[in-house]
């Protein structure tokens, strides 16, 4: 979505400070992350069980609202900076299971599209991937987590570029992978569409 | 042309066991309510939606929105749903449209402009209705997104463009974009329905694949 403005660089150091201030992993009472918890997911892939990562996001509405109002959407649902982190090796996972450099295929659970603008990311070729399920519909139900993964069908894969505002359908089983060490975005979450990108007319169904 | 709702009229029908239950669901739960009170609320069968009090303007007048509580159908029928419809759903539920005093059914026939709160697709399959001529109408208000956020209620109307209206059949699902403004109009007593709600298109008619 090139046609939206860039963050300015005061809220992009508002959405930096705060998240590079958090302990990573959390600590035990910052587990209460209004918008997206740690999960602990160990999934299958290749046989071998592997521990996904995890994606913490926490509130901007505060200080993002009204700018996001003014230059994206009325219509968001909510606003939020988040950063990629492995769990193996802190307090929040103690198995065997090894960790991966993706995240578990889901569906989100708060949100149906949503806006993510890369800040920041600790390797260059991190992928989101989107997926489907053999017997199932393209768009699933909310927080739809597939644990064992190798029969899904690859449906598309980006590198997204960082500073650029990348619109996606999170009703579409996806992750990301490739998450070698850091990946810090701010995200507008939507339950709707509000730029019709997604959405089809009447002309689509004739032709 | 803005794509508001389908007629899905490839779906199967409702049983006739589900239909029986919905509407001893309604009978049972609702209709023994002269009045909406929180005791609505309170019932045996889980209500899946909220009633709020809303009040719009149209033409200048302020009008008392009507209210459509809705109440769970789920541990009945999720299977057939699942076999027959979608695995996809959130709610299943029966609703049906009531006044503060049923007394003045025919002084309130409108559900006032709004999107939906629980859900952003809904299959709606009409059981029973008063009058025939009872319309689900789609609008837009100039300027602004065509989605909007859940729960929006609009006070002032006059303005809006109208995009599509349908008058719905009886047993036959009418799936539509809950996200779209939109309104039922001439409602002068009675309006139950199954509704199946989504929060994604797993039928692929509004969302393109």
């Amino acid at each position: 979505m090139e046609d939206l403005p860039k963050l300015p660089p005061d809220l992009e150091k508002i959405a930096l400070d705060l998240i590079l201030g958090q302990e990573m992993p959390l600590n035990a009472n910052q587990h209460a992350v209004d918008q997206n918890p740690i999960y602990e997911r160990v999934f299958t892939r290749n046989g071998q069980k592997v521990l996904s990562r995890s994606n913490p996001r926490f509130s901007l509405e505060d200080q993002f609202g009204d700018w996001v109002s003014k230059n994206i959407s009325t219509e968001w649902k909510q606003i939020g900076v988040s950063n990629s982190i492995a769990l193996k090796g802190s307090k929040h996972y103690t198995g065997d299971a090894k960790q991966s450099a993706d995240q578990v295929p889901h569906t989100d659970l708060t949100r149906h599209y949503t806006l993510m603008y890369l800040l920041e990311k600790g390797n260059e070729d991190q992928r989101t991937v989107w997926w489907q399920e053999p017997g199932y519909g393209l768009q699933r139900k909310r927080d739809v987590i597939v644990w064992e993964p190798d029969h899904l069908e690859k449906v598309a894969e980006v590198i997204f570029p960082i500073g650029t505002w990348a619109f996606f359908n999170t009703n579409i089983l996806h992750n990301a992978e490739n998450v070698q060490e850091y990946r810090i975005a701010v995200h507008v979450g939507f339950e709707v569409d509000p730029f019709g990108v997604f959405m089809r007319t009447e002309n689509d169904l004739v032709l | 042309m803005t794509l508001c709702y389908k007629i899905m009229d490839h779906l199967p029908n409702v049983p006739d066991e589900y239909v029986h239950l919905a509407l001893t669901t309604v009978n049972d739960t609702i209709k023994q309510h002269k009045t909406i009170t929180d005791d609505y609320q309170d019932q045996p069968v889980s209500m899946i939606n909220t009633i709020q009090e809303r009040v719009f303007v149209r033409n200048g007048q302020e009008i008392v929105s009507r209210y459509n509580p809705r109440y769970t159908l789920e541990p009945y029928m999720n299977a057939w749903v699942n076999d027959n419809i979608s695995r996809e759903w959130s709610q299943i539920g029966v609703a049906t449209s009531v006044v503060m005093d049923q007394d003045k059914n025919s002084e309130m026939p409108s559900h006032c402009f709004h999107t939906d709160v629980t859900r952003s697709y809904v299959l709606f399959y009409l059981l029973e209705s008063s009058n025939s001529d009872q319309d689900t109408v789609f609008w837009r208000e100039p300027g602004k997104s065509l989605h909007k956020k859940r729960g929006t209620v609009p006070r002032e109307t006059d303005h809006f463009v109208e995009l599509d209206r349908i008058c719905i059949p009886k047993h036959t699902w009418i799936y539509f974009d809950a996200s779209i403004l939109h309104s039922v109009e001439n409602i002068q007593g009675l309006r139950t329905a199954i509704q199946i709600s989504f929060d994604c298109d797993p039928l692929g008619v509004f969302v393109k694949g």
